[in-house]
């Protein structure tokens, strides 16, 4: 069952001929079955297609044709990300149609070049923003851990099915921690890319100059494994940067040392904080420390005036693609999504353009912390996922940490650290310096060799499900 | 009617977004956080001479090559 296992195990077993892909679609579809209803994890499947996917993967796989790391491997995509067997909805009735038709995003293209199959789309918040609403035609994104919560978002279905066991591996995309939040929440690894190191373009656009696409897995190496697909500059995103993709694999090496890592617990900026989560962080930074990092407190420059200008530039950026929409559709928005997007027309020009110069001075700043430090570590949330039916936008930001690593553009993990006294997983944040992906996955996984929170299951779980392969 | 509900109401019908009155109301009540917010990032003093971090290249859809630039 797709339960058991990770990305690198799958693709083992497939090499030696104790699993085929057929096997995991299979597993992978029966397994949705039985929970898709109760997470809300998909949009729309692609079973078909996707064994389809899969019994080519076996054939060519047994011919002697293999095409790397994810060949024969279910995947899911988040549904703001285009894809050819669509639909393409980014969960609103707004979106056009047609504007999903386009054919597969770059992202997606590479991933089935590599031969993976495609099991479908996976549920987000509308447009990416906002919290679930619940009277929206469209299923609520729920928390394996917990029904009655959050899977976090905005890539809620990719993390509630992977938590789950309901595939292997997926697509996130994160504007404000829309990969690391649900991530956290329920229990998993999800990266946020160096801004350029991942083409955006055929995702529905939350903020043009905060958007990454990033990859979601159980494990650190999963998620290395699934950027090492899709990195690469592609000639229709113009802020994507053609540098090298190194192997990001190749660099996990277990070890950290020589490896110094600044931490900012960050206390006192959420309002709120899990009373376990202190005690998960300091079992998290003695296990890095065992794997030869050195730590050291630091403390993070213009935190607060960052995340702020990740949120003005977000909803001025939203706003602007959304005006027209706005104007004359307000109604067939979600209540919550359009009153989150309209704020962005309190925002004149010049607060967004001011935005954009804090955005360069933290930069500088962040890049002479790293000059001191080779990564940085806070917790992902000061809480775990929150109930559905106490959700509210404002208390969640003043809540996540994740916002920051936007506004710079550098690169940051989510990794699962433990749980609270409720059984909620609570996580950390690794940020390293801008395109140092390597780096920080190599933190994650020598942090995950000496722990076993990201392979935890929830208790709805494919394992747990009678009927799931 | 207080001055961030006016500035709300007249910001919103520039932008002729029909938000209802209770809509208006709650956009109003979170108007003075944001506006402070946003004051803060003109107090950054290293931001005087920044130029802003905003894309733009003279070819249309190009990919960039250089990392460290704009």
């Amino acid at each position: 069952m797709t339960g058991d296992r990770t990305i690198a195990a799958a693709a083992a077993a497939l090499r030696a001929g104790s699993v085929t892909s057929v096997a995991l679609t299979e597993a992978s579809i029966a397994a949705a079955d039985q929970l898709d209803e109760r997470l809300g994890t998909y949009l729309a499947r692609s079973d078909e297609a996707a064994l389809a996917a899969a019994a080519r993967a076996d054939a060519e796989l047994a011919a002697g044709l293999d095409r790397g790391p994810l060949h024969g491997i279910p995947l899911a995509i988040k549904d703001t990300i285009a894809t050819a067997d669509g639909p393409t909805t980014a969960q609103s009735a707004i979106l056009d149609p047609a504007w999903g038709e386009q054919g597969d995003a770059p992202v997606v293209a590479r991933l089935r070049a590599g031969g993976a199959p495609i099991l479908g789309k996976t549920t987000t918040m509308e447009f990416a923003i906002g919290v679930p609403d619940p009277s929206a035609p469209f299923p609520v994104p729920r928390n394996p851990w917990d029904v009655e919560r959050w899977a976090g978002g905005s890539s809620s279905g990719t993390g509630s099915g992977l938590a789950s066991g309901l595939f292997l591996g997926g697509l996130g995309t994160d504007t404000a921690g829309s990969v690391r939040l649900p991530a956290a929440f329920c229990g998993i690894s999800g990266l946020k890319p160096t801004f350029g190191r991942v083409p955006k373009n055929g995702c529905v656009p939350l903020g043009f100059s905060y958007d990454t696409v990033g990859p979601m897995a159980r494990s650190a190496r999963d998620c290395a494994t699934l950027l090492g697909v899709i990195a690469g500059p592609d000639p229709g995103d113009a802020c994507s940067v053609d540098l090298a993709v190194p192997d990001y694999v190749a660099a996990l090496s277990g070890s950290l040392d020589g490896v110094r890592i600044g931490v900012d617990r960050l206390a006192g900026v959420s309002p709120v904080s899990d009373p376990a989560l202190s005690a998960c962080l300091d079992a998290a930074l003695e296990a890095l420390a065992d794997a030869g990092a050195s730590l050291t407190d630091v403390q993070i420059p213009l935190y607060s005036e960052l995340v702020t200008t990740t949120m003005v530039g977000e909803l001025a950026e939203a706003f602007a693609y959304h005006r027209g929409d706005l104007q004359t559709r307000w109604e067939e928005y979600g209540a919550g999504t359009r009153m989150v997007i309209a704020s962005g027309a309190l925002l004149p020009a010049a607060d967004y353009v001011q935005a954009q110069r804090v955005r360069r001075v933290g930069q500088k700043a962040i890049a002479a912390l790293f000059e001191t430090v080779d990564l940085v570590i806070t917790p992902t949330a000061s809480v775990a996922a929150g109930r559905l039916d106490q959700l509210a936008f404002g208390d969640i930001i003043d809540a996540i940490h994740t916002p920051l690593w936007n506004a710079v553009g550098n690169p940051a993990l989510s990794v699962p650290i433990g749980l609270t006294a409720d059984g909620l997983p609570l996580a950390m944040q690794i940020a390293g310096a801008p395109f140092d992906e390597a780096g920080v996955l190599r933190a994650g996984d020598a942090y995950q060799l000496r722990t076993d929170w990201h392979v935890r299951r929830p208790p709805l779980h494919a394992s747990n499900v009678a009927g799931a392969a | 009617m207080d001055d961030a509900t006016q500035i709300v109401k007249i910001l919103l019908r520039q932008a002729r977004i029909g938000a209802s009155p209770e809509e208006l109301d709650a956009l109003a009540a979170g108007y003075p956080a944001m506006r402070a917010g946003v004051e803060a990032l003109y107090a950054v003093a290293g931001a005087r001479y920044e130029e802003p971090g905003l894309v733009f290249g003279a070819r249309p859809q190009a990919a960039r090559t250089d990392p460290a630039g704009d």
